[in-house]
This record gives structure tokens, C-alpha cells and sequence, in this order.
């Protein structure tokens, strides 16, 4: 490397770590956001926080990746006329909430193509029918040898990770750019989540769900 | 104060990994944060009072609290109240008199509720006096405490209203909304998401690092957001794993 490309490359990290100091305010305000939309009734209402995620770094939050999970909790309705304490919340999937600014890792081989690989990315993703012991890591979405032979495009932006031909859980992943205040966390994050997270067979209205959401998906 | 943090003179206080910096019991934001707001709101004409209420504890907690339009609310800080059997005083955040009612007005600022503390709040001002209970902050509260219907309002949640409000005349209320507003934007607890701020050009130079793996992404700046769609190749399951 020659001097020059050395003072480059230096500049540019510069900028770079610049412009994430400048940013990290509102990286905090988008998540927290999120996570208080999640708990409104529109969204979700009941959740259990199950923990964050720190991907690296020493600085705290300003990490290259960030996740938080959360669990769904379905409460049951008391019947007309019926007395007592309400139901005790049963779990019922868990979601898993990712700012991801760039990679943590390098893939063992070849990259794979994915779209989330080489720029920031808000990554929504959920286990649906868990008892809240399955969630998405931020490791997940490296290309390690066991991401790239689980994780598929379902068609439409969605994403799935399956074994032996099960669906065990999905996401999808948004220019963090395109998110340009809360109408816009839930139009493209919280709206189709729900709907998503609802479905028995979520690629099934995936197409529907996602149309004018600009997730990131792969060419065709 | 709210000068100040707004105008990001000491906006450190109070922004991201604040709670950190004060443990325990030397933790000021609270006090801070509810002195500049209510105090300041102490200092206004009845009629201004009365809509900033309105604006701090929203409309369902204000239409609870039942004041009259042309009230003049009395505002008071801290009050010591004789506490319930077995603890000496009991000292409510804010107590706001209206005609006949009282609303409890607790303010939370990275903290949690302490077990029984709206309870006790209640008994000591006296269940029958008190129209509504309203927390400031991200602690749970049950929908009522006996019997007084309880409000959670974030502070995120006065910063849209606060934004959301507009009056086109530069009245010394429409002063402290934007006050307000450009204050709770510079806390980690009240700023409202805006999207990030577009970051530095760095003259067209887009940078990878190869051997880290972790490319400045931030370093390019996005003219406008553009979809990457790539190839891709479903891989089969590897063997044992």
C-alpha cells in the first residue's frame, strides 16, 4: 500500500467513525421507537423484553451491529360472564430487532451476494411459534458456512433460514437510509411485521405485504 | 436550563449513556428535568398553564384530570405529605390542584417505580382527592391504582405532541413549546426519530477495508435510496450441520 492509499483509506475511516458519532443519537432514537411501538396495542401490546446484543466494540453502543429481542405474548380472552384473574400471557414467537452498519465478520470463503452484506441496514426478524428461546443473532446474518447454507430468499424481500426443509424463522431488511422518521418505522418495519409475524404461511403474503416497502431483495 | 440542553451547551447530561454517568441516588436528571418543566410552567398566565398541561400529561390524562377551562391550576413541587403507617413522608414529584382535584404527576427519568410508590402517593393525598395519576417516563404502571385511573406518558410521547403543535404567533407559550421541544430532542428520552442525518461527503471516495471485514458504509454518502438487488443462489444444506 502505498503512503497515499495509507492516508486515504485513514481519511476515510476518519469520516467514518465521524459520521457515526453524528448518527448514534438517532440509531438510539430509532430503537428505542421501536421498541415503544412494538408495545402499543396497534403493534404487538404485550411484550417481554429477552435481552440485546452488542456486535462488537468496545465503544458501547457505537458497535457495528446492534440487536434487541423481544418476545409476543398472546393473552387469551376471558369469556363473557367469566370472573377471575385474566389468563396468565402465553408465549407465541419471538422478534428480533438489528441496526447493522456493517460487517462483524468476513465470510469463510466466498461472499455471498446478499444485499444486507455491504450496506446499513435495519433487520427485522421473528421465530414464530416459539417459547421465546429461539431468537435471530447478529452473527446470523455474516456470511459464516452455516448462515449461507441455512438462510434462502422466500420471494418479495423476505428471507427465511430453514434446516431440512423447515421454516424455522424469518426477516427482511431495509436501507437504513429509507427510514426517514416514524411514519416511516411503521409503514416499512412495524405494519408489515405484524402482518408477517400473524401469517400461517408468511411467504404466502409476502408479496402483498411488502409491495412499496423497500426491502432488500436479490435480482431476480 | 432547557436553554442550555437544547442549545447543546450541556446537552451531555442528558443524552445517550447519561444514566450511566450518575448511579444510585446521584442521579439529577430527574430532579432537573421536572424543576424546568413544571417550574417553568408555575411562572406562566393561567390560560398558558392550563394548555402546557394539557400538552405534558396529553389528552387522555388531562380529560381524566378534569380541569376546567378557565382554571387556574396550582403547581406544586415536591410536596412532603404525611405518609401512611410505618413511612414519614411521602413526596409526590408534581401535584397539580384544579377545582376540588388533585392530579399526581410522577416523573421518571431512567429510573424505575420504587414497589407501592403510586399507592402510597394516592393514600397520603387521599384517594378521594386525587382525579388521576400520570407517570413521565418509561416505568409500568397498572391502568389504575385504587381505584384512580393511572396514565404512562413517555416523553417521547410529549415530543410529538409538542411538534405537533403549531401557533403561528410568537406568544411567550408558543416560546416554551419550542423550547421544550428542541430540549427533549437533545435527551436520549425524548428525541423523536427523523431519520439519520446524511452523513459527510467524503468527496465521491467509496472505501472497503478487505481484511477486516468491516467496510465504513457510513463513509459513502447516499443521494437518494437506491435498492441493491443482487444474484443469489439458494445453497443447499451442508451434511451435519
Amino acid at each position: 500500500m502505498t503512503i497515499e492509499e495509507m492516508i486515504d483509506r485513514g481519511q476515510a475511516l476518519h469520516r467514518s467513525a465521524e459520521n457515526l458519532r453524528r448518527s448514534a443519537a438517532d440509531l438510539d432514537a430509532l430503537l428505542q421507537t421501536l421498541w415503544e411501538q412494538l408495545q402499543d396495542e396497534t403493534f404487538f401490546g404485550d411484550v417481554a423484553e429477552l435481552g440485546d446484543e452488542d456486535g462488537g466494540g468496545d465503544a458501547e453502543w457505537v458497535a457495528p451491529a446492534y440487536a434487541y429481542n423481544a418476545g409476543i405474548l398472546s393473552r387469551t380472552a376471558r369469556a363473557p360472564g367469566q370472573k377471575g384473574r385474566s389468563t396468565k400471557p402465553k408465549p407465541v414467537g419471538t422478534l428480533t430487532m438489528v441496526t447493522r452498519l456493517c460487517s462483524s465478520k468476513e465470510a469463510d470463503g466466498e461472499a455471498p451476494e446478499w444485499p444486507w452484506l455491504n450496506q446499513a441496514c435495519l433487520i427485522i426478524g421473528w421465530h414464530p411459534h416459539s417459547n421465546h428461546e429461539d431468537l435471530w443473532a447478529i452473527e446470523d446474518f455474516d456470511p459464516t458456512d452455516e448462515s449461507q447454507a441455512c438462510i434462502s430468499h422466500a420471494g418479495d424481500g423476505l428471507w427465511v433460514w430453514s434446516e431440512e426443509e423447515d421454516d424455522y424463522a424469518y426477516f427482511y431488511a431495509l436501507p437504513i437510509f429509507a427510514l426517514t422518521d416514524e411514519d416511516a418505522l411503521k409503514n416499512f418495519a412495524l405494519r408489515p411485521l405484524k402482518a408477517l409475524f400473524n401469517a400461517d404461511d408468511p411467504k404466502s403474503i409476502a408479496k402483498e405485504t411488502l409491495r412499496g416497502v423497500p426491502v432488500l431483495s436479490p435480482s431476480s | 436550563m432547557m436553554e442550555a440542553v437544547g442549545r447543546r451547551k450541556a446537552h451531555w447530561l442528558f443524552n445517550a449513556g447519561s444514566d450511566k454517568n450518575f448511579l444510585g441516588k446521584r442521579r439529577p436528571q430527574e430532579d432537573m428535568v421536572t424543576s424546568a418543566v413544571f417550574g417553568s410552567i408555575r411562572l406562566m398566565s393561567p390560560k398558558d398553564r392550563l394548555k402546557a398541561i394539557e400538552l405534558l400529561l396529553g389528552r387522555d390524562a388531562f380529560s381524566a384530570s378534569d380541569f376546567a377551562e378557565d382554571q387556574d391550576i396550582a403547581v406544586d413541587l415536591w410536596p412532603k405529605l404525611n405518609g401512611p403507617a410505618g413511612r414519614r413522608h411521602v413526596e409526590p414529584d408534581v401535584l397539580l390542584h384544579g377545582a376540588g382535584k388533585t392530579t399526581i404527576v410522577e416523573v421518571k427519568w431512567h429510573a424505575p417505580l420504587s414497589e407501592r410508590q403510586l399507592e402510597q402517593q394516592i393514600e397520603a393525598v387521599g384517594v378521594e382527592n386525587v382525579g388521576a395519576v400520570i407517570l413521565l417516563g418509561e416505568a409500568g404502571i397498572e391502568e389504575d391504582e385504587l381505584g384512580v385511573p393511572c396514565f404512562r406518558r413517555t416523553w417521547r410521547d410529549v415530543s410529538r405532541d409538542l411538534k405537533n403543535w403549531c401557533e403561528a404567533a410568537r406568544t411567550p407559550l408558543a416560546r416554551w413549546v419550542e423550547t421544550m421541544r428542541a430540549f427533549l430532542q437533545e435527551t436520549d428520552m425524548g428525541r423523536i426519530f427523523n431519520g439519520l442525518p446524511v452523513p459527510n461527503d467524503l468527496g465521491n471516495v467509496a472505501f472497503r477495508f478487505k481484511s477486516t471485514g468491516r467496510p465504513p458504509w457510513f463513509g459513502q454518502v447516499p443521494k437518494d435510496v437506491q435498492l441493491v438487488r443482487y444474484a443469489f443462489e439458494r445453497h443447499k444444506l451442508k451434511e451435519n450441520s
